[in-house]
């Protein structure tokens, strides 16, 4: 396009107003990096920074709505995971303890009934009863434990603890169950201080021992214990049938055992499910080892102590007694609560006197010559308080400390000061609480 | 005509909060009287009048003092008055705000052409201060702040600048004081005297629930304007792309330098585009030499754009929409109405409309020169505090 001079004034006129206009747009740029400060320099900067504050806003906003749904959704997910845990630690409560009281008079029957004379043929038949019933005994308080465990009510008590009594004794205790069984069960190295609540570590090693012996055919088992830094590993090995790769995290679910084998009498597929939660409460990590054909090794490792910490664990270990011409006071609402226990009691030489409630055991106390040597109290299920005050009520009415337990529930709040037998109540057990209680002098 | 006959004399009982009066009068002394017959000082903290530049506001605000020895008035003119009837000419709206619901401290600012940030700033952080020794709730949430400054002082932008930078989180609104359109003098009232070239700031604590709102929109059209040549300080563009300022824009709307009024500036408005959002720059006034006079600032080099406003009921029934849907009834929205959006609804019809509207949600308020907005200066908004009713705990 060629220019006509005609159009020349006009376009260098055009020229000279884009000159100018850029001129004026780019001191503005300019300007605006120099950052010099006019009126409309500060409104700018007020429009940026309103229009970031408000889109943080937004984003926080929408970040809270955000939250607040996933909030909800986990509170609702908690609850009913709450809720369900809940129904199934009270039902297996419930269900363990009517379980267990019945089966506690089937035993108790038992051990009285071998206790008089009966025929070989029936003492062979009374021992194997009485082995499934302590076999049921202890599936059933397995199970009870699981629950409590889950339900957080089982707390470990952490103390110092020298481990070689420990070992020792579940040594000794295996070891006969390991030659009748033709295994070898051997002990090596030396175990220092630890950390632990004896009672729970003694449970998981006593499940990890019983697996050992139970699924090994041939050779034997091999307690370990080796100090690491700050830990000491006990090993429990043996050379049983191995464990496949794929099956090391299901066999700490609950019911699920590998095969024992022909002949061999299976577990009930708890043990190592309650080594699993006892080992979390605790603190203490298991490993396991294992290849099929050659053997599996489980490992714990607890943390060691210094020996300032440390508590003899000599405690417990209760001499035989007999308790002839001891006055027991046994307070039950009903008979057969305690019936059993009284029989056993009796067979031991104590007088045994019963009541049916606090009425009765206030005039047995009103009419006595002196006052009992031992008060029993069986409490049914969430009436352990309740037992614990009346003692205190029949104390201060005898105006005398008498030595006093009862039998009841595990798992309820233990009152303070006050030893409570869990049903059912094994013969061993209750002597030595009672040899307890009652002191050398007994 | 229809808007003097209707009756504006009208006091709201309003036990809850804030009373409000509005009236007209046959002086400054008559208006004043007739205000104060209908708003008693028993229980103000404060009282804050807004009133048409129709009346003296040195006399008025003299006349105003003996009726309420005990309660600081503050104040300022309009170019139109939001009363509790709808929108009002040549009258004044007075709100008491109740003791026993709202703490008010307050600070007068002298001599603008002067105005320091430094001092502005020391000014808000001693008010907060004072707040904070008194036994209102200071934390943010329960503070708002409000601005009345001189609306040809060309200083808004400095001092909502220094007060917003001093009061961090706590939300403030004002408006700029107005004249009738005359553009001469816009006072501010405090302490019973009347000052050009002022500002007063209140922040106020109150347990209601409250929300500082804006509302604007604008449609931008093709046409842009570079500024080639203006007065920074005088708010005076002399070139719009290197023409004479209005000559150019006279031409962009299809109208001629001589034929501009205030209307073509209202029905016209241009706005800075930045990111997403429209600020309008208002035009005020076109000079024989072609200058343009506006409301807020601007600067050699931006570039305006022109636009058309968005129907202003929609986008007003929206706003009103959204504050309820927020902070449940409303007994009170303190608004602060751009004159040239009334201008703009006038012409096109819409005052009655605008007018119930802002009656039957409780505006009050006036048209303002400018609003701010939290730390902006802005022009053609509707800008303010929405006053909720007390939450009941259950």
């Amino acid at each position: 396009m060629s220019l006509m001079p005609d159009d020349s004034p006009a376009l260098s006129r055009q020229i000279e107003k884009l000159k100018k206009i850029n001129a004026s747009l780019m001191s503005r740029l300019e300007r605006e990096h120099k950052g010099e400060p006019n009126a409309f320099a500060l409104f700018e900067n007020a429009a940026t920074v309103e229009r970031q504050v408000r889109q943080q806003t937004e984003d926080l906003r929408q970040a809270m709505r955000v939250l607040e749904r996933s909030n909800e959704a986990l509170h609702q997910a908690k609850q009913i995971a709450e809720a369900a845990n809940a129904l199934k630690t009270s039902f297996l409560a419930s269900v363990s303890h009517d379980l267990l009281q019945p089966l506690h008079a089937a035993r108790l029957a038992l051990s009285v009934l071998s206790d008089t004379s009966a025929p070989p043929a029936g003492n062979t038949l009374l021992s194997q009863a009485d082995r499934s019933l302590g076999t049921l005994e202890e599936i059933i308080k397995t199970l009870l434990d699981l629950s409590k465990l889950d339900a957080g009510v089982l707390k470990p008590e952490i103390r110092g603890i020298g481990a070689v009594g420990l070992i020792e004794d579940l040594c000794a205790e295996f070891g006969a169950i390991a030659a009748h069984r033709g295994l070898i069960l051997r002990r090596r190295g030396s175990a220092s201080n630890v950390l632990t609540d004896p009672l729970m570590l003694r449970r998981i090693l006593q499940n990890l021992l019983s697996n050992a012996i139970r699924y090994t055919r041939r050779g034997g088992v091999l307690v370990c214990c080796t100090e690491q830094i700050g830990f000491l590993r006990i090993d429990i090995a043996d050379t049983g049938p191995g464990i496949q790769a794929d099956r090391h995290a299901a066999i700490f679910e609950e019911f699920q055992r590998e095969d024992p084998g022909v002949g061999d009498e299976p577990g009930c597929g708890l043990g190592l499910a309650i080594v699993r939660r006892l080992a979390i409460a605790l603190g203490h990590e298991i490993k396991l080892w294992s290849r099929p054909g050659l053997g599996s090794v489980f490992s714990i490792l607890v943390p060691c102590c210094h020996s300032q910490d440390l508590i003899s664990s000599e405690a417990g270990k209760v001499p035989p007694a007999a308790f002839d011409g001891l006055q027991v006071l046994l307070i039950a609402k009903r008979a057969f609560s305690m019936g059993d226990a009284a029989h056993l009691l009796q067979a031991w030489g104590c007088e045994i006197a019963h009541a049916s409630s606090r009425e009765e055991a206030s005039l047995y106390l009103q009419g006595a010559e002196r006052a009992p040597d031992l008060l029993i109290t069986a409490c049914d299920q969430g009436e352990v308080q309740a037992g614990a005050e009346l003692i205190a009520a029949l104390r201060t009415e005898a105006e005398s400390a008498i030595p006093a337990f009862l039998i009841g529930t595990m798992g309820e709040a233990v009152p303070c000061g006050l030893e409570v037998m869990p049903l059912p109540v094994k013969a061993a057990e209750l002597r030595a609480l009672i040899a307890h209680l009652m002191g050398p002098a007994a | 005509m229809a808007r003097a006959a209707r009756n504006t004399a009208e006091s709201v009982l309003n036990p809850a909060s804030v009373a409000i009066a509005a009236d007209r009068g046959a002086s400054p002394a008559d208006l004043a009287a007739r205000l104060a017959d209908k708003l008693s000082g028993d229980g103000l903290t404060a009282v804050l009048v807004f009133v048409s530049a129709h009346y003296d506001a040195v006399e008025f605000a003299e006349a105003m003092a003996p009726y309420y020895p005990k309660t600081p008035v503050y104040g300022c003119t309009t170019a139109g008055e939001l009363a509790p009837s709808g929108l009002e000419d040549e009258s004044a709206v007075a709100l008491g705000f109740r003791k026993s619901d709202f703490t008010i401290v307050a600070r007068p600012i002298f001599d603008l052409a002067n105005f320091n940030p430094e001092n502005g700033r020391g000014l808000a952080r001693e008010m907060r201060a004072e707040m904070a020794c008194s036994e209102a709730n200071v934390s943010a949430e329960h503070l708002f702040g409000l601005l009345l400054v001189d609306g040809l002082s060309r200083r808004e932008e400095a001092v909502i600048s220094a007060i917003s930078t001093a009061l961090d989180e706590i939300p403030i609104v004002g408006g700029s004081a107005g004249d009738q359109l005359r553009f001469e003098k816009t006072w501010i009232i405090c302490d019973g005297k009347a000052y050009q070239d002022a500002a007063v700031i209140l922040l106020i604590s109150t347990s209601l629930p409250f929300l500082a709102f804006k509302c604007d929109q604008f449609e931008p059209n093709a046409i842009k304007f570079v500024v080639t040549e203006a007065d920074l300080e005088q708010r005076v563009v002399r070139e719009l792309n290197a023409e004479p300022a209005a000559q150019e824009y006279a031409q962009s709307i299809g109208s001629r330098q001589q034929d501009l009024s205030i209307d073509s500036f209202a029905l016209h408005p241009v706005i800075v585009n930045m990111g997403a959002e429209h600020y309008a720059r208002s035009i005020r006034k076109a000079d024989p030499d072609g200058s343009l006079h506006f409301l807020s600032a601007i600067d050699e080099g931006l570039v305006l754009t022109g636009a058309k406003r968005s129907d202003s009921l929609t986008v007003l029934r929206d706003l009103f929409d959204k504050t309820e849907a927020q902070l449940g009834e409303v007994s009170l929205y303190l608004g602060f109405d751009c004159i040239l959006r009334r201008i703009d609804a006038e012409r096109r019809q819409k005052t009655r409309d605008i007018s119930d509207l802002f009656r039957s949600h409780h505006v009050v308020g006036f048209n303002t020169y400018g609003e701010q907005f939290r730390s902006m200066h802005l022009n053609e908004t509707f800008t303010g505090i929405a006053i909720g009713r007390r939450r009941v705990s259950l």
